[in-house]
């Protein structure tokens, strides 16, 4: 059939081919955010699921949930997409779909499949191809775009949306509990955490150059085969070689196997900022009687100038412990203590769980007095160390590292005396000189004993301690 | 061919139709769908197979339509002891005119537009076989001579259903070449009452022809070219190929086991407890002719599903070949292919 362009069949063939197309368009569009959509719903839910099950069951009981949950999340987002695959469309596809909605009687159907296969121009066409071209003009505007064509937005976006909403709504419980605080983002740790940045990364340095081998001239990686390598070197480098593959395997297993743990772990340092987990718990549980032990014998410390960065952390884990009897916390002791030694991160931790466990509340703006509502903060030997930011020196001068000297005072260990008293010292400040459980107040101040400290202030500390002490 | 024109054309088909139609409604009170269904094959270049007990009008259908489409009509009367020669005709020594003779070949009553087979069962299948070939091939062999059948070629058979003895049975292969088997049963009693009053005064109707004689059988061949030329969407074909697979049995033979087409259907338990054998490609051809001409009476020059479902039961109900069991629990081959025309419906999805 010769139709020249423009003609009137052309024309019309264009016009028709034009609509089904957007109708293809629309339903492909519609299509997709319905999969989309879909699939989003089920991860919203399954990662509210998730964030219920992570804080609600121990690990052993979530690693049980997790796997079939996950299973039965992927599977349901697997038979989404593919069912978002199959239901995409062609134009004959498309073509075929009005026919059945709008009740054409494979009208469409029949010029799509005629126009696909480039009918008039590649096709001997039939001498009815104009009659069914005229008959499907007639009826275009039976099944225009706005009339059966799908919604812009799909149905499901609602359900999505309550979804995401339901997520969001479990996520912020943990988030809005009195019980999580989100310590590492708080203004009041941001100054804790940026005075020691310094410091640690120093320390990470020099923990990592520690790691480096002492003979300077030992290739640090494995040397290339010299000629006198023999068979037997080889064997062993193969073997070394496999047996690091099968570690590497390993590995991978392991890490596949810990998914679930770690899952958990993610969403709960996620949402309750850096929730310790059982075994950290427990390790830290254990430093800390441990240390607890070291502070009734102080003098088994030594009194070496700077300690190593596990005794700081040692002593941060044991003043952390220490305050967990459920009494008073020091009026001095806090956030403005001054730095500390050891983790920032485990200090912090150790911190929230102090404040967990006081009674009273701390007051930032004044550290020294006692907290309100619980007892007079105890162990407050030491108290005042840590609050006059000259203590450290010029304010300027923080940031660069100076020399410091470590403090090394042996108090008495008296358990019988339960008086507690609070004077001022020279400088305002108070000082809570409380006899009881002295045992305890000392591994308080264990941190403070131990604290980087420049050396023109020894003799100023010296003093306070000496005094407080004797006092 | 210009669009007014393939119009126009289509749109006289469906005005002959209807005439056909209402001029045999004149003297065959009801089976509308019947004659429908007799002139879709009629109009799709295919035979027909009629299987009603005796005095429901069969002669009188046919007699009727050949007159309504003023085509050459002839009647056989099959019996036991009918010959081939008397079906297709014969080599017969004539005297001419000068004295000489010469063997001349005589047509046989096959040599009509229409041919009425009565009770084509009655006869041996010798002579049954003598009639297929001018039903398959629009031709027939006389001694080693063909002779070319004139266009449009219907054969109209009928089958009685009762007094068995002494018949011989269709073959399937035979059955195979009928396009639509129809069924005549007892008209209701309206129209019995009808059939009464109008058939014994002196007043009989009498049915006028739709085409002039000379244009007759140019307009049917005409015709039955513009039903070729219906268009088919390829999901169309997928259909019809996936309801001729439904018909056979899974275990049946010469399955092919290595098919694996995309549009199929499964294979109901109806189908492969009853049925022996199904239909043959020949029957999706039927499906196909027949749907196009539906096509063309709703007025579309495309095939629709309901197009094919409209055809499915004559087309096919004479191609499905029931086993012993299906006899023994009186299965018929209609619930079947509705079963099948039931879980077809998929498909349209």
């Amino acid at each position: 059939m010769d139709w020249p362009p423009g003609t009137q069949e052309r024309i019309s063939l264009a016009k028709v081919e034009a609509q089904l197309r957007t109708f293809r368009v629309r339903f492909n569009l519609y299509t997709a955010q319905h999969q989309l959509y879909s699939i989003g719903t089920v991860l919203a839910l399954g990662v509210a699921l998730f964030t219920i099950l992570a804080f609600s069951l121990s690990s052993f009981r979530f690693t049980l949930a997790a796997w079939p949950l996950l299973a039965l999340v992927g599977f349901v987002c697997f038979r989404f997409l593919r069912r978002g695959i199959t239901d995409w469309t062609n134009i004959n596809t498309a073509a075929h779909r009005v026919d059945l909605q709008v009740g054409l009687k494979q009208r469409l159907s029949t010029i799509a499949a005629q126009i696909t296969a480039g009918a008039p121009d590649v096709l001997p066409a039939s001498r009815l191809w104009t009659y069914l071209l005229r008959d499907n003009m007639d009826r275009l505007p039976a099944w225009e775009v706005k009339k059966v064509g799908p919604s812009r937005v799909p149905w499901s976006l609602l359900p999505f949306l309550g979804a995401v909403a339901l997520a969001f709504f479990i996520a912020s419980i943990p988030l809005l509990s009195p019980a999580s605080e989100p310590m590492p983002f708080t203004l009041t740790n941001l100054e804790l955490l940026t005075s020691e940045l310094p410091e640690r990364a120093g320390q990470l340095v020099g923990e990592r150059l520690s790691m480096l081998p002492e003979n300077p001239q030992t290739p640090p990686l494995d040397p290339l085969p010299s000629g006198e390598t023999t068979t037997q070197q080889h064997g062993e480098q193969d073997q070394q070689e496999e047996q690091r593959e099968q570690e590497g395997l390993g590995q991978e297993l392991l890490s596949l196997a810990s998914l679930p743990e770690n899952i958990q772990q993610a969403i709960r340092s996620a949402l309750q900022g850096l929730e310790e987990s059982d075994e950290q718990r427990r390790a830290r549980q254990g430093d800390s009687a441990a240390q607890e032990r070291q502070a009734l014998n102080p003098g088994q410390d030594g009194d070496g100038l700077v300690g190593s960065q596990d005794e700081a952390e040692q002593q941060a884990a044991a003043e952390g412990q220490a305050g967990r009897d459920g009494q008073g916390q020091s009026a001095g002791k806090g956030g403005n203590q001054g730095p500390e030694q050891g983790s920032g991160i485990q200090r912090l931790q150790q911190a929230r769980l102090k404040r967990r466990q006081t009674a009273g509340v701390f007051e930032p703006a004044n550290p020294q007095l006692p907290s309100k509502g619980g007892q007079a903060g105890r162990g407050g030997t030491g108290a005042g160390s840590g609050t006059d930011r000259r203590l450290f020196g010029n304010e300027k001068d923080l940031d660069t590292p100076t020399p410091t000297f470590r403090l090394s005072l042996d108090a008495s260990f008296e358990k019988s005396r339960t008086a507690t008293e609070i004077v001022k010292d020279e400088g305002g400040g108070v000082i809570i000189k409380s006899t009881s459980q002295l045992n305890q107040n000392q591994a308080l101040d264990d941190a403070i004993r131990n604290a980087q400290i420049p050396p023109e202030y020894e003799d100023i500390v010296k003093r306070l301690f000496s005094r407080g002490e004797v006092q | 061919m210009s669009e007014t024109s393939t119009t126009d054309l289509v749109l006289e088909f469906q005005d002959t139709f209807q005439r056909i139609q209402s001029e045999l409604a004149k003297v065959i009170i009801g089976y509308e769908e019947l004659i429908k269904d007799i002139l879709i094959a009629f109009f799709a270049g295919g035979h027909v197979l009629i299987e009603g007990v005796p005095g429901t009008g069969k002669t009188l259908l046919v007699r009727s339509l050949a007159h309504v489409l003023n085509l050459s009509f002839n009647r056989i009367q099959f019996t036991v002891d009918l010959m081939p020669a008397d079906v297709t005709g014969t080599r017969m020594i004539m005297d001419r005119d000068d004295g000489r003779r010469e063997s001349v070949f005589a047509e046989g009553p096959v040599f009509a537009h229409v041919l009425l087979g009565d009770e084509i069962n009655r006869s041996t299948p010798k002579t049954q076989a003598a009639l297929l070939e001018a039903m398959a091939e629009l031709q027939v062999t006389v001694a080693g001579t063909t002779y070319q059948l004139p266009p449009p070629f219907f054969v109209l058979a009928t089958l009685n259903p009762i007094e068995m003895e002494g018949t011989y049975p269709l073959p399937e292969a035979q059955l195979d070449r009928f396009f639509f088997k129809v069924r005549l049963t007892y008209p209701t009693h309206q129209e019995v009452q009808s059939i009464i009053s109008a058939t014994t005064t002196t007043d009989v109707p009498d049915p006028q022809p739709v085409f002039s004689e000379a244009e007759a059988a140019d307009k049917v061949m005409a015709f039955r070219h513009l039903v070729r030329d219906v268009l088919v969407a390829p999901n169309i074909e997928e259909y019809t190929a996936a309801l001729i697979h439904a018909t056979l049995p899974a275990g049946a033979t010469y399955l092919n086991q290595t098919d694996s087409a995309s549009v199929t259907l499964p294979k109901d338990d109806l189908v492969n407890r009853y049925v022996s054998f199904g239909s043959s490609p020949r029957g999706g051809q039927t499906l196909m002719l027949g749907a196009k001409v539906a096509a063309l009476l709703d007025g579309r020059a495309n095939v629709s599903y309901e197009d094919i479902d409209r055809v499915m039961i004559p087309a096919l109900n004479h191609r499905l070949v029931l086993n012993f069991a299906a006899e023994a629990e009186n299965i018929d081959p209609t619930t079947i292919i509705e079963r099948i025309r039931q879980s077809a419906q998929q498909l349209k999805r």
